[in-house]
């Protein structure tokens, strides 16, 4: 580096940044430091290309252009050093979406990096792939990443499923060829690459109904294997998540489970246990423990019937609804939703407690209880639920009284008896409304 | 005409090709969602596998800390996101739930110190593994800054990048270990520093001097 450089650090440039006291100073710091930035890269000024990308990208966050400085991206990517490369795959993911066209120009460099020797640069060139490729990038480096699913570390192996999950979801059709590198990595001991290849796999069976057969034969009691040995393993200090094992794992392992278990009923019958289990003997005192048990009554309630769990699953939801915190009892409103087309009548049971719901202080608690109470109107509450809801919209917040009056008019309009009790509601509405 | 109020405000579009939910604006800027559930029949239920789709940073103040986006936003809508989101979120008391619902998704949210960690995902994904996300991610940052604090994050903005990238890739967790973590950032710092090393050596510079 030249040690006889006059330019701004990176540090005294965001110093000078929030020294100011205007948005037209801020503004002023900011020009001067792009008008010197656009010189050193007409200059081709090689040291301090890595100085002035990471300047763009502050100065991107704080929301102004910088598409001047894309290439820059490109130039350092392309050059040997980790440090260059790391900098330049961080511009990358950041000054460029993937609808733009330089991001072809990149595809070479990826494919080149995804060789690369020193595995903490095929690292970078994963990472970027998995976050921005587009479908024509994901066509000409698949073979790449179908490789590096089988690289000797666990660290490449883990990126790698991740971004074949990107690849699959912008070119459904390549989907095929992961089949089987998939159900190796369900096989693994590194939970870095469960997580993923779990993951990865639940998306291929989301793509494919192969797959989902395929998954569904051979992996099925391995996955309720796996599982039963997570949720039973003893203290690791290196998983725990406030006294439990790698929840993230647990949690894609029930979705997984979901998605094989949905439709068949061997394979549902197959769960059962090891759900029951979780249901039962899981800590809920912590959000880790709640996050894990949300999941497994989601888990339940997708897979193919069995009473004595969905029992089992309703009262945990009504246990939820009574909770104090209040993310707890969101969670609970949001799975009655989907429980309703399970089992209605358990969830007509909690009507009361969801009428209150939708009186709550809390915004996001009265929107979904709002949802919730129209999905359980029917025939004989409607008018009930009606009349409740029009006096609770004379008392309640402005912002909340569009979705209150267009839930109470879509519900008037559904199972109105008579068009004089229509017309009455209607008015009703209105005249809450317009006052 | 009364009776066309509530279905004009029926406006989901549900696209189950691709497993997701699209939200139709209608000149209103919210527009209230009912998902059909009697659509979603037990045969042609589609699983929509969830993934995360940004995670953004702001400070009490509304700046902006960190941006990451997982799904194809232009640069116009990230602006239009970020203005939304943080009128939404600032303004939310302190004992509300964690969640919010905006246009079909949901953003998890948690704040640290003067910090809002937001991360949005879809519909049926699992908010309170969000929230175990996000309190990962900052678990990590503060074992890497040492008890990490705004400040940390404005001067080294890069550094809390490639601790994310370390975490997340194409809106999925790619590691539950943050020893695992925070070893892969320690090996890439010190493959920097080496090449820092090499290019300020003395006789680098006479190199360079005399060429």
């Amino acid at each position: 580096m030249n040690p006889f450089f006059s330019g701004t650090r990176l540090r005294d440039m965001i110093r000078a940044i929030r020294a100011c006291k205007t948005a037209a100073e801020e503004r002023g710091v900011i020009r001067k430091e792009c008008a010197a930035i656009r010189a050193s890269i007409s200059k081709n000024d090689q040291d301090y290309m890595h100085r002035n990308l990471a300047k763009l990208m502050f100065i991107h966050m704080l929301g102004y252009p910088t598409h001047f400085g894309q290439m820059e991206c490109l130039k350092l990517i392309a050059s040997p050093g980790f440090p260059e490369k790391r900098i330049g795959y961080l511009g990358l993911m950041l000054l460029l979406d993937e609808k733009q066209e330089v991001l072809m120009l990149v595809t070479n460099s990826i494919k080149q990096d995804l060789n690369h020797t020193n595995q903490y640069i095929v690292g970078l060139a994963l990472c970027a792939l998995g976050n921005i490729c587009s479908a024509e990038m994901a066509r000409d480096l698949s073979p790449e990443v179908e490789r590096l699913l089988q690289f000797r570390d666990p660290n490449i192996r883990k990126k790698a499923a991740l971004c074949s999950i990107r690849i699959i979801k912008k070119v459904p059709d390549l989907a095929e060829n992961f089949l089987k590198p998939t159900a190796s990595l369900l096989k693994e001991k590194h939970h870095g690459v469960l997580i993923t290849g779990v993951q990865l796999c639940a998306d291929l069976c989301n793509i494919s109904t192969e797959a989902l057969d395929y998954y569904r034969k051979k992996c099925t009691d391995g996955l309720v294997r796996l599982l039963k040995d997570v949720a039973n393993s003893s203290y690791v200090p290196e998983y725990d998540v406030s006294g439990i094992a790698d929840p993230f794992l647990q949690i894609r392992l029930l979705k997984l489970l979901r998605v094989l278990g949905h439709g068949d009923a061997d394979a549902s019958d197959f769960m059962n246990d090891i759900l029951a289990q979780v249901a039962t003997k899981i800590e809920t005192n912590k959000n880790a423990g709640n996050a894990i048990l949300y999941e497994c009554v989601g888990t339940i309630m997708g897979i193919e019937e069995n009473s004595g769990l969905r029992v089992l699953a309703i009262n945990i939801l009504g246990r939820f609804l009574s909770n104090r915190d209040n993310n707890i009892r969101y969670v609970a409103l949001n799975m009655l939703m989907r429980a309703i087309t399970v089992d209605s009548q358990a969830v007509q049971r909690h009507r009361a407690t969801i009428l209150a719901c939708v009186k709550d202080t809390d915004a996001s608690i009265r929107k979904r209880a709002l949802e919730l109470v129209y999905l359980i109107a029917n025939e004989s509450n409607a008018q009930s639920l009606t009349k409740e809801l029009i006096d609770y919209l004379e008392v309640s917040d402005l912002e909340f009284r569009e979705d209150l009056s267009a839930n109470i008019c879509s519900m008037v309009e559904k199972f109105s008896p008579n068009k004089i009790w229509y017309i009455d509601q209607m008015l009703k509405v209105l005249s809450e409304v317009c006052c | 005409m009364l009776t066309s109020l509530p279905q004009s405000l029926h406006i989901v579009q549900l696209d189950f090709s691709s497993g997701t939910k699209r939200v139709v604006e209608s000149g209103t800027e919210q527009v209230l969602q009912f998902y059909d559930f009697t659509v979603e029949n037990s045969e042609s239920r589609s699983f929509v596998v969830e993934q995360i789709h940004f995670v953004l940073l702001i400070s009490r103040q509304g700046k902006v800390r960190l941006t990451k986006w997982y799904s194809p936003y232009t640069q116009k809508e990230r602006t239009k996101v970020i203005r939304e989101l943080s009128g939404m979120i600032l303004t939310r008391g302190p004992k509300l739930c964690n969640f919010v619902e905006w246009k079909g998704f949901k953003v998890v949210y948690k704040r640290y110190a003067s910090l809002y960690f937001c991360m949005c995902i879809d519909q049926e994904d699992n908010e309170l593994e969000t929230l175990e996300i996000i309190h990962h991610f900052v678990e990590i940052l503060d074992r890497y800054f040492g008890s990490v604090c705004e400040l940390d994050l404005i001067f080294n903005f890069h550094k809390a990048y490639y601790i994310l990238d370390e975490i997340l890739i194409a809106g999925e967790l790619q590691e539950s270990s943050k020893k695992t973590v925070s070893r892969l950032i320690a090996a890439q710092d010190s493959l920097v520093e080496v090449a820092k090393e090499q290019a300020n050596s003395i006789s680098n510079i006479i190199a360079q001097a005399t060429k």
